[in-house]
């Protein structure tokens, strides 16, 4: 047997396609879900509604201080026995969803924070509603300055989607994971998912590199 | 086995899982320890190898940094603990995930280790070869010290990633409190009560740790000397 085996490396591809379908849409679902979530918490955070603060607060913590897989165990496990059903997608979903949204609450609350209290005091004197404020000039401003942290938050979602194999979602690790076991070649069935990853991760770290770059020229 | 051997009520099956929950904890434990000194050392060595001015050794570094934070810790461990035993070189699933987590986590620190020594004013440095400073004194006395304020924030936010990490190894079935936990519920059926306190085990290390990341945080923010 020869060390590498361009024959299965080149099969095991289409094998992936599906897999990247699942994967893309996992990373993109949650990431839309997560930064709606997220916003909503920062929101609370720094407006501190009584109850709902300390909520919040309580939410963030306990997801950011306990693993993606120990969330994912108390979902899959846990929820059938409230009588709640729900398949391996929507699990997934639920668990990369919550954890993002604790991280990216944060960034985002550091981006809203930053943005200079005359801006506040500007949309207020303009007669703007508290929701106006938010969605025409706050968070277009506080997201523009968060960009290179968040871009950094969805390159840690993307790698933590990974751990999804142990609810044997067929995302891409699961697949590689299970050629492995099929051809018994597993140079050749990681190295696609190696690819793959590398392909939807670096260009994000080079987006954020060229941004922060030029936003530090001429900010922000 | 009867039902009542996995204890009843809440305290009881607590009382029950509890002493074997904790084994497990203490084999994560050391597994972050072990990985932690580790990826420490590679952080300290590469991050001032690559803050240096040797171009020959710093591409290679930064292709190993970005390779690592591109991959998913799972993709890493599954390479060195299913793809190298087929080049002959094999490691027992406590070792390649101590291994897996060190070079892991070491490019994480790596980076951050580096780009605090980086943002460190070249004046210090030209300052310090002026009073003839040897590269070791100058790095020891002058820069590293500067250098740590600015490190420290991000460093302690990476370890809490580290340590979540260690749940991952459970997937190379080493005998972490995720895997024991993992086992100890298909026995009773009490996910609630088994994951909750593996939870707890988790954020009893991570909460403290993130609160302190925060305090260093604020302190850089306001301390008045900014380089």
């Amino acid at each position: 047997m020869s060390i590498f085996s361009w024959r299965v490396f080149l099969n095991s591809w289409p094998e992936f396609v599906p897999a990247v379908g699942l994967s893309v849409q996992i990373w993109t679902v949650t990431f839309g879900l997560s930064t709606v979530l997220a916003t909503l918490l920062a929101i609370i955070r720094i407006y501190r509604p009584l109850i709902l603060y300390w909520m919040a607060s309580f939410f963030i913590q306990i997801f950011r201080s306990t693993p993606l897989i120990i969330q994912l165990y108390f979902f899959y496990f846990g929820l059938p026995h409230l009588g709640i059903m729900m398949s391996e997608m929507q699990v997934g979903l639920l668990a990369v969803t919550l954890i993002n949204a604790a991280f990216s609450a944060e960034i985002i609350r550091v981006g809203i924070e930053a943005i200079h209290r005359t801006q506040f005091e500007a949309a207020y004197a303009l007669g703007l509603t508290f929701f106006d404020t938010m969605r025409y000039v706050i968070l277009p401003q506080a997201f523009r300055k968060i960009i290179p942290p968040l871009t950094g938050q969805v390159t840690l979602l993307i790698k933590g989607t990974a751990v999804l194999s142990v609810i044997a979602l067929r995302e891409v690790t699961e697949t590689a994971r299970a050629l492995a076991v099929w051809t018994f070649r597993p140079l050749e069935s990681f190295l696609p998912a190696i690819i793959i990853y590398l392909a939807a991760t670096l260009p994000l770290f080079f987006i954020s590199k060229v941004l922060e770059r030029r936003w530090a020229r001429h900010g922000a | 086995m009867e039902p009542s051997a996995y204890g009843s009520g809440f305290w009881g099956v607590s009382a029950k899982i509890l002493p074997i929950l904790l084994r497990g904890f203490a084999n994560t434990l050391s597994y972050y320890a072990w990985s932690l000194l580790i990826g420490l050392m590679i952080g300290a060595v590469l991050g001032l190898i690559s803050s240096s001015r040797l171009r020959v050794v710093r591409y290679p570094i930064i292709v190993y940094i970005y390779i690592m934070r591109g991959l998913p810790f799972l993709i890493i461990l599954f390479v060195i603990y299913h793809v190298l035993p087929y080049f002959g070189v094999t490691f027992s699933a406590t070792y390649a995930g101590i291994l897996a987590l060190s070079i892991h986590s070491g490019a994480y620190y790596t980076e951050i280790i580096r780009g605090g020594i980086e943002s460190i004013h070249t004046s210090q440095r030209e300052a310090a070869i002026a009073l003839g400073l040897s590269y070791f004194h100058r790095m020891l006395y002058v820069i590293v010290p500067q250098a740590m304020r600015l490190i420290l924030p991000p460093l302690a936010g990476q370890m809490v990633l580290h340590f979540k990490d260690t749940a991952v190894l459970s997937l190379i079935a080493v005998p972490d409190v995720t895997t024991v936990g993992r086992q100890v519920m298909q026995a009773n059926r009490q996910p609630f009560i088994v994951f909750g306190w593996v939870a707890a085990f988790y954020a009893a290390i991570c909460y403290p740790m993130l609160k302190l990341a925060l305090l260093l945080e604020n302190r850089l923010k306001h301390s008045q000397v900014r380089s």
